[in-house]
């Protein structure tokens, strides 16, 4: 841990302010909750998309080798934050953060396909792992099985983020090796046309993002669709879930600091017994907890990110840590900000409703608390 | 000095002047405390006080014209990390260290200064803290101890309670009431006594870990000269809050006390649990429970970074160090609590051969500390403090 990961260059902060600027202007909470009224398709603004591409954020993991910026994780983590507290619905996050981990061990060729396209926001890509209830990807079944020069697809990815509109998906597969085990599962690149109409469907989620249950039943795919290692991908896996975990976390932490700033706003304003309730000590004691948690959360949020960067050894302690304590602290502050707007909490007028079922949403995706606790005990020994 | 060439200069110094025996953690009866009948525990820890004595450096940030250090927050800082990462003791104790000296190079005039500090250095003197009173904690401001002027000097009536080494102090730095007609924080002053003045009488309190950590302190018609005054009269609150704000300070950086027990947590859990087949700690809950707080101590560590690089950088949060008292004093007494889960049977003896040292101490340090979230104001304090300062809640409402 260096004192300088808990410090943001200019560089920094000039994205910070610049991805502040754009969201607020072109992508307000209003929009998307425009776009959850009218039930627009797809889930996400495309020419918003293309502006991601025009700002540069698209290309902010991808070497300069294929027309990225090599930003790192520290500037997508920033992005993150700030379309959390914008409530911004886009491919950004399993196009650009999860797809792009995974195709860095892709063939030369894959990459010089795909990475331009990505960085030029021209294409959206999806990562098919989950099957059942939560990530367990040990517990694969979906199966790729070689035939000649090609691998033959058999079963069901669902709960896909992105899955109902991406161009591309990323497909977690098992090539050998029984349902139970992290060896031989490898992944594949599939674009989305090789799948029929009736073998995507779209779901309906509580954030009203872009979701599918995805059935790969009989797509043929060419040899050159695997990605990195036949059987390696448990490795890719454990990468992705770091990378998963540290940018939700960002994304939790812009949803409650935008939860906290208006709960505070709220005490201010909102009188019952002659008083602004912010002058009630039980009230306040609450929201003084509240600021420990996010500030604490803060700290581990910039850490995970500057260790993703720095390739640290501790960066999945890390990144486990930012993500456990990102789920307890949005849980803590989504609660908290219903129960103290009283009545008007629970309507679907106020955008709280909104930021709480985002952050909700989150929670199972690329491992639980469970899982990260679970994890974070792992890897220190016990 | 560049930075990389001093911190380089510290190193070399430690490892020339710190003998090996001061490497290593100090208990209660290894530490030097100040005090007129200055004492040592042993001849290296004489040479090594005399050696940092020498530097300044038993004070690093008071100026060498009293014979401090003269470094800067970010030197002393960088001395600090350099002795803890040999294991070098504190070489002196004293609160007048780290409460009254900042307080007299911000508040005291020349002749106090040249008066008290270079004994501050030196160790010659120990001080105390004299604010809570019986009537008075939380709400410091409701003091009743009285200082009426006669001539030359004040004469003090009423009690100090709480007052860490209270009994062993010479001196004592505390806050009098010298206008009983003016509002409560404009009637108070701040005073220093000599501990030996007739009327002066101290009785030991003892604490739940069993320690007389702190006593009750009972004024009566002592005279104190009037030069003894620090700033002006009836001023001395502002003289009592840049000072809690070192305090506070120094107990959110507070990392343990003397009687820790050499052992982590991760440590004391594998060698008093064990791990199961599978290689996971045996007790399945206790392991939620170490995970949490590794990960609560983790993020506090990490929090006092953002802090410390904050304030060498261009636009530092003055909100964020409001939270760290509440956050380090919790998250210890959360660790303490553990401890004792932990160990089990073997965590509760209180004295005697059939337990280790740091059982014994594990035990201690849990009854103690109950005390950090009450000393230099309390958690609550601490959270009405951050809902006004940090949050800008509006004030006067039920509490
Ligand atoms: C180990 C130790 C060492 C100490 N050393 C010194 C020393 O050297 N010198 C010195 O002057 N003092 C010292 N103190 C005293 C310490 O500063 C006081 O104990 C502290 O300020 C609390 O005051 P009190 O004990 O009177 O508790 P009270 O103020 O009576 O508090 C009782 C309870 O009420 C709560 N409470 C009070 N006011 C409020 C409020 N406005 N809102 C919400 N809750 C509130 C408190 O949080 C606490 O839980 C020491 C204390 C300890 C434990």
């Amino acid at each position: 841990m260096t004192a300088m990961s808990q410090l943001m260059g200019d560089e920094e902060l000039q994205l910070r302010g610049a991805a502040a600027e754009m969201l607020r202007k072109e992508s307000p909470v209003s929009a998307f909750r425009r776009q959850r009224d009218d039930d627009c398709q797809p889930r996400y603004d495309a020419a918003l998309w293309s502006q991601f591409g025009a700002m540069g954020w698209t290309g902010m993991l991808v070497p300069e080798a294929h027309g990225g910026l090599a930003f790192g994780h520290r500037g997508v983590g920033l992005v993150c934050e700030e379309m959390g507290r914008n409530l911004v619905a886009s491919p950004f996050v399993a196009t650009a953060i999860h797809a792009v981990t995974l195709l860095a061990h892709g063939s030369e060729a894959l990459q010089a396909q795909l990475l331009p396209a990505i960085v030029a926001a021209e294409t959206t890509v999806a990562v098919a792992v989950d099957e059942g209830r939560g990530f367990a990807p040990q517990n694969t079944a979906v199966t790729a099985v070689r035939e000649g020069d090609e691998y033959l697809l058999h079963g069901t990815k669902s709960f896909v983020a992105g899955g109902g509109h991406a161009q591309y998906l990323i497909v977690l597969a098992r090539t050998s090796g029984s349902v139970g085990e992290m060896q031989g599962l490898s992944l594949f690149i599939v674009p989305a046309n090789a799948l029929e109409a009736s073998q995507r469907e779209t779901l309906n989620m509580v954030d009203q993002l872009d979701y599918a249950n995805l059935s790969f039943e009989g797509v043929r795919i060419p040899l050159s669709a695997l990605i990195g290692e036949e059987g390696g991908a448990g490795a890719y896996m454990d990468e992705l879930v770091d990378v998963a975990a540290a940018h939700s976390a960002s994304e939790l932490l812009g949803i409650v600091d935008a939860l906290f700033d208006t709960t505070v706003e709220y005490l201010k304003v909102r009188e019952q017994f002659d008083a602004p309730i912010g002058s009630f000590q039980a009230l306040q004691h609450r929201a003084a907890l509240m600021f420990t948690r996010i500030e604490l959360l803060r700290s581990v949020v910039l850490d995970a990110r500057a260790a993703l960067d720095e390739v640290r050894e501790e960066r999945a302690i890390a990144c486990s840590h930012a993500r456990v304590m990102a789920l307890e602290v949005a849980q803590l502050v989504g609660t908290e900000t219903i129960q103290m707007h009283g009545g008007i909490g629970v309507t679907d007028e106020l955008d709280v409703g909104l930021y709480y079922k985002r952050a909700i949403a989150l929670r199972p995706t690329y491992g639980d608390r469970s899982y990260h606790r679970d994890r974070y005990a792992r890897l220190s020994g016990y | 000095m560049e930075q990389t060439e001093f911190r380089q200069e510290v190193r070399e110094w430690l490892e020339a002047n710190c003998p090996p025996s001061q490497r290593q953690p100090a208990d209660r009866t290894e530490q030097v405390w100040s005090g007129r009948d200055l004492r040592f525990p042993s001849d290296d820890a004489r040479l090594w006080f005399e050696r940092m004595r020498d530097k300044g450096w038993t004070t690093p940030e008071i100026p060498t014209a009293y014979g401090g250090g003269g470094l800067n927050p970010h030197e002393a800082q960088i001395l600090s990390k350099e002795m803890k990462r040999i294991g070098a003791r504190t070489p002196l104790y004293d609160h007048g260290i780290w409460m009254l000296a900042p307080a007299l190079l911000e508040f005291g005039n020349e002749a106090q200064r040249e008066r008290f500090l270079p004994e501050i250095v030196r160790g010659e003197v120990s001080w105390c803290q004299g604010y809570s009173e019986p009537g008075a904690g939380s709400d410091l401001a409701g003091l009743q101890t009285r200082a009426v002027r006669d001539g030359d000097e004040y004469v003090v009536d009423g009690a100090k309670i709480w007052t860490s080494a209270g009994c062993e102090s010479d001196w004592m730095f505390c806050l009098v009431r010298t206008d009983p007609e003016a509002p409560k924080r404009e009637g108070i002053s701040f005073l220093l006594i000599d501990m030996s003045t007739p009327g002066v009488s101290r009785a030991p309190i003892r604490m739940i870990s069993g320690e007389s950590e702190f006593a009750q302190i009972t004024f009566e018609s002592v005279r104190v000269p009037v030069e003894n005054l620090v700033h002006e009269e009836n001023r001395g609150w502002e003289v009592a809050k840049g000072l809690l704000r070192h305090e506070r300070k120094f107990m959110s950086e507070f990392e343990g006390g003397a009687l820790d027990p050499s052992f982590t947590l991760r440590e004391a859990a594998l060698d008093y649990i064990g791990l199961d087949a599978e290689g996971r700690l045996a007790d399945a809950t206790l392991r939620e429970n170490l995970v949490d707080l590794e990960m609560e101590r983790r993020a506090v560590k990490l929090t006092t970074q953002r802090v410390y690089a904050q304030y060498r950088g261009s636009a530092p949060d003055h909100r964020l160090p409001l939270i760290m008292k509440y956050v380090s004093t919790e998250t210890k007494k959360r660790e303490d609590e553990l401890a004792t889960d932990i160990l089990g049977y073997r965590g509760l003896g209180w004295e005697g051969d059939s337990f280790t040292k740091d059982e014994l101490n594990s035990l201690r340090v849990l009854l103690f500390d109950k005390a950090l979230s009450i000393a230099g104001g309390t958690s609550e304090v601490q959270l009405n403090i951050i809902s006004r300062n940090a949050l800008q809640l509006p004030q006067g409402g039920a509490r």
